[in-house]
């Protein structure tokens, strides 16, 4: 079956002027605001998402209203609960909440809001990743327009709810769109991970109550609130209710951003992204970002829905955050391996002692393996340090505080395995290199 | 209070405790490096792994887990022995080394590195690492503590004390993942009186003290538990000593008194051991300057006067003396039939207290208390004029600064003066005689500290060959005085 699209977000998004308050009421905006705080009280909100059955957009796949059923129901007034959406999009692949921030930054905020109100918080902080500055300029030109139109501030709309929106830059640090590290960002301290438990519906950002959502995620919540949850579980699976937007980047004819239902196999997916180039076969595709293990051309009769992959499903990989990436014979994948591991060495944050040391030891051997300059055995020592940081075929996941160790022990441990001889090749052509000569003296200066 | 199971040993424990203290209470030792029972927990090193057994949704499920962040629960069954958790330890100990220096012979740290000590332990021979080591310079972080950086394995708990326990924040770590480093603020060097317990915190040899740097091998020191005596609070130390010489003072675990850190005027107090103005042998004035006497003529010089004062005579004596030395002093007093007061130690200090508890007193001598209880008296409360034929003063104490001008001025207006004391300060200057006493270090005793409890500490050298022991001294110079028969009665009563 040909894959179609179900563009009902990226729809909205082609609207001229939509990022402006006037236009966008005009197309109905904030009328799911106004029936939330008119109509339902914020448990009501919170069954009617759990109901509809959408699950975060952001890589994990948590219900949504299951998140939001978590945090108190009668907040402490001196410990405000808060709500914390993650726009820091920085998996490599991904680039689907930039383009709805730059393009339509009302659909988010009034997603924003209605969960601020379902979960009762006072304040909804948005961590938008410090590259994005034209987002964030659009986004706080949209959020000073709805303070004078009094949709969020004191008293929204007359009503006895307030909702303060703050966006807070990030400054460079992929490890900031980990939720722990996220709150602690936002808490001026460095962007470290906490270990869970304590789990931030009990402890989150400056020790309040504190949900964090994807900002894709929020965008389908006014949809929800407008139609009712029965409507948006009709649409494809009803496991999977709602649509994702799948970034179909690489060697394909149409790269893109392609919004479909969760029903179609990766194959129909690049066949609607125009396949793979003229004159070239597919050789690899990395399903839902470089944190998710790489698929072979003889694995893509896969439903991309999370229900095929691990833990729920048999096939080893994810779909993360809809990243297709694909490539075809010209992709050298000790070359790829290589560009992988140096953004993840780059990111660590340094705070654990596997992921810290292992990521240089395992982009060092893997620069020497792509200069063509490795020594015999060099391929198993990487295979072994990777699953020291974190063993794929056991779901290991502890070693490490939060799962960065893992979004590159793991995807490579599976490079090496289906792409063995390519890695092994590597390893023989080399001219090693000499052992290199001791580090000098650590002198005062 | 739940009870559980580690390494096939029964424990109950109190609600909330993690793991690592229960196991410590079977006498399980769980490697790790970024614990700290006084620091907030982290997790970070990623050592403290155990194979723990659960039920999770009626199945019993095996799981490694960190013990410093988890909680004892009922019924769990843990154990430090697998093959799981050996190849845990193994797997983070290989990475640590990797880019680790492993310059221990020339590292201070060596025989008290937990890197070294775990690598026994529960290491590998060899490593597979081939690579270049990361190389980071070594600085100088203010407070005489230098940080080789090379060494560090950012456990975090030397940022985790400066910014939580002591409330200053000198230190955080800049750069991300194996860039990572310790560093203060550029300008901003470590300054505060708790800054030297980094150095014993540090579980490798990055952070050292210039105090001890390059001075001695740890295997080669001998730890005497003592008690510092720069304050009232009396923290609980060890005198590391090596041929008659202390190299060094480390804090005592005290929960009661210090929990587990002092403070750097403290530990640098065994500096005055070797004062070069220490009072080694006995000395007696000569006109305007003060002449090394023997032993034999001191002691009858000071006898005869204090006998020929009897009662007249004033007994002085410091809060540095220890609770033993106060007693005999009071007996020595009471065969003359003489008064006895102490000296009072000026508060010339604010009393400090830091975020994570602990105190620094504003009596910076160790045994005010005894010496109130013992002694009561004040020098304020005892007439010292022209009139007084002598005053026996057992100072001894080991503050540089010396008496205050004011008693001193007292002290002065008697006819004679004889003095105990450790060092050549302005009281030994106004003496007639001055007996060579023996600092803390040298004697045992106990001090009494400003919470009420009463502290021992034993002797860590051998003082000076001309010193001798306060308590002998006094015993010597009342046998002396009594000797040559009755104590003179005088014209006017004192009590």
């Amino acid at each position: 079956m040909a894959a179609g699209q179900n563009r009902m977000i990226l729809s909205q998004c082609e609207t001229r002027g939509i990022e402006r308050l006037d236009v966008a009421r005009q197309h109905g905006y904030y009328r799911a605001l106004e029936k939330a705080l008119a109509t339902m009280t914020p448990d009501q909100v919170t069954d009617e998402v759990t109901k509809s059955g959408l699950q975060g957009r952001g890589g994990a796949w948590f219900g949504t209203g299951m998140k939001w059923s978590f945090m108190p129901k009668q907040p402490d007034p001196k410990r405000p609960s808060y709500l914390c959406v993650n726009a820091d999009e920085s998996e490599p692949g991904t680039c689907k909440d930039r383009f709805l921030i730059e393009h339509n930054p009302h659909l988010l905020l009034e997603g924003v809001l209605i969960a601020s109100y379902a979960i009762r918080a006072r304040v909804a902080y948005i961590y938008i990743r410090g590259e994005m500055w034209e987002g964030m300029e659009k986004l706080d030109r949209a959020i000073r327009e709805l303070y004078s139109a009094k949709l969020c501030g004191q008293h929204i709309l007359g009503t006895d709810v307030s909702i303060d929106i703050v966006t807070h830059p990030g400054a460079g640090a992929y490890i900031c769109g980990e939720e722990t590290a996220l709150m602690e960002s936002i808490e001026g301290e460095r962007g470290y991970p906490r270990p869970k438990p304590p789990f931030p519906a009990a402890y989150g950002a400056f020790g309040h109550p504190t949900t964090i959502n994807n900002i894709g995620t929020l965008a389908y919540v006014p949809w929800i609130i407008a139609n009712g949850a029965e409507a948006f579980k009709k649409i494809g699976d009803p496991a999977y209710p709602g649509t994702l937007i799948y970034q179909i980047t690489g060697h394909v004819r149409k790269p893109g951003l392609y919004e479909c239902e969760l029903v179609y196999t990766l194959r129909e997916l690049i066949e609607l992204a125009g396949g793979v180039r003229e004159g070239h076969t597919l050789k690899a595709v990395i399903p839902g970002g470089t944190s998710m293990p790489v698929l072979t051309p003889d694995e893509l009769d896969v439903v991309m829905a999370p229900a095929s992959f691990m833990p729920r499903g048999p096939v080893k990989s994810g779909v993360g955050s809809a990243a297709i990436i694909v490539f075809d014979d010209t992709a050298d994948m000790v070359d790829v391996a290589l560009n992988i591991m140096s953004f993840y060495r780059h990111e660590s944050c340094g705070q654990c002692t596997p992921c810290r040391e292992g990521s240089k030891w395992v982009w060092d051997i893997f620069d020497r393996l792509d200069h063509r300059g490795a020594r015999t055995g060099d391929v198993g020592i990487a295979e072994k340090v990777l699953v020291d940081v974190g063993d794929i075929d056991t779901f290991e996941f502890n070693k490490t505080i939060c799962l960065f160790g893992c979004s590159f022990s793991w995807p490579l441990t599976v490079m090496i395995r289906k792409f063995r001889s390519e890695f092994e090749n590597a390893e023989r052509e080399g001219r090693p290199s000499p052992l290199p000569r001791p580090a000098p003296l650590p002198v005062i200066p | 209070m739940p009870t559980l199971t580690i390494d096939g040993r029964s424990v109950t424990v109190d609600n909330g405790t993690n793991l690592i203290l229960a196991a410590e209470r079977v006498g399980v030792e769980i490697p790790h490096f970024c614990y700290h029972p006084a620091l907030k927990i982290v997790a970070s090193c990623r050592m403290c792994f155990v194979d723990v057994t659960q039920e999770v949704r009626g199945k019993p499920v095996t799981r490694l887990v960190t013990t410093c962040n988890t909680p004892a629960t009922d019924g769990m069954i843990v154990n430090t022995q697998t093959d799981a958790v050996r190849k845990a330890q193994n797997d983070i100990l290989e990475f640590l080394l990797i880019n680790h220096p492993v310059d221990c012979p020339v590292c201070d740290q060596a025989g008290e590195c937990y890197l070294q000590d775990y690598t026994f332990r529960y290491g590998r021979p060899s490593s597979r690492f081939s690579e270049l080591k990361r190389f980071k310079h070594a600085k100088e972080l203010g407070a005489g503590i230098r940080l080789y950086t090379n060494r560090c394995i950012l456990c975090d708990r030397c940022v985790r004390f400066l910014r939580d326990y002591v409330g200053t924040g000198e230190l955080t770590v800049t750069g991300m993942g194996n860039a990572a480093e310790v560093s203060t603020a550029p300008g901003v060097p470590i300054d505060n009186k708790l800054a030297t317990n980094v150095v014993d915190l540090c579980p490798v040899g990055a952070l050292l003290t210039e105090d001890f740097l390059f001075k001695a091998r740890v295997w080669n020191l001998k730890p005497i538990p003592s008690i510092c005596p720069g304050c009232a609070r009396g923290c609980n130390t060890y005198l590391d000593v090596m041929y008659n010489e202390v190299q060094r003072t480390r804090p005592r675990e005290n929960p009661a008194v210090n929990g587990h850190f002092m403070c750097d005027p403290g530990r640098f107090t065994y500096h005055v051991i070797r004062h070069p103005d220490r009072l080694e042998a006995p000395a007696m004035r000569n006109g305007e300057a003060l002449e090394e006497a023997p032993w034999d003529a001191a002691m009858a010089t000071a006898a005869d006067a204090l006998r020929q004062a009897g009662r007249d005579a004033i007994v002085l004596v410091s809060t540095y003396l220890t609770k033993e030395e106060l007693v005999a002093a009071k007996e020595f007093a009471g065969a003359l039939g003489a008064p006895i007061a102490f000296i009072p130690n000026t508060d010339r200090w604010a009393r400090e207290t830091y975020p994570g508890g602990f105190v620094i007193e504003a009596d910076r001598s160790p045994n005010t208390a005894a010496a109130t209880e013992i002694i009561g008296r004040t020098i304020d409360e005892v007439e010292i004029d022209g009139t007084t034929p002598a005053v026996c003063v057992v100072n001894s104490s080991i503050d540089p600064a010396g008496i205050a001008a004011a008693h001193l001025e007292k002290i002065r207006r008697a006819q004679f003066v004889a003095a105990v004391d450790v060092l050549k300060g302005p009281l030994a200057q106004e003496a007639d005689v001055a007996l060579a006493g023996r600092t803390w270090a040298e004697k045992r005793g106990t001090f009494v500290n400003s919470q009420g409890h009463a502290q021992r500490f034993l002797p860590a050298l051998l003082g000076p060959v001309g010193s001798r022991d306060e308590r002998d001294i006094l015993r010597e110079l009342a046998r002396l005085v009594s000797a040559a028969g009755e104590v003179a009665e005088s014209a006017g009563a004192t009590t």
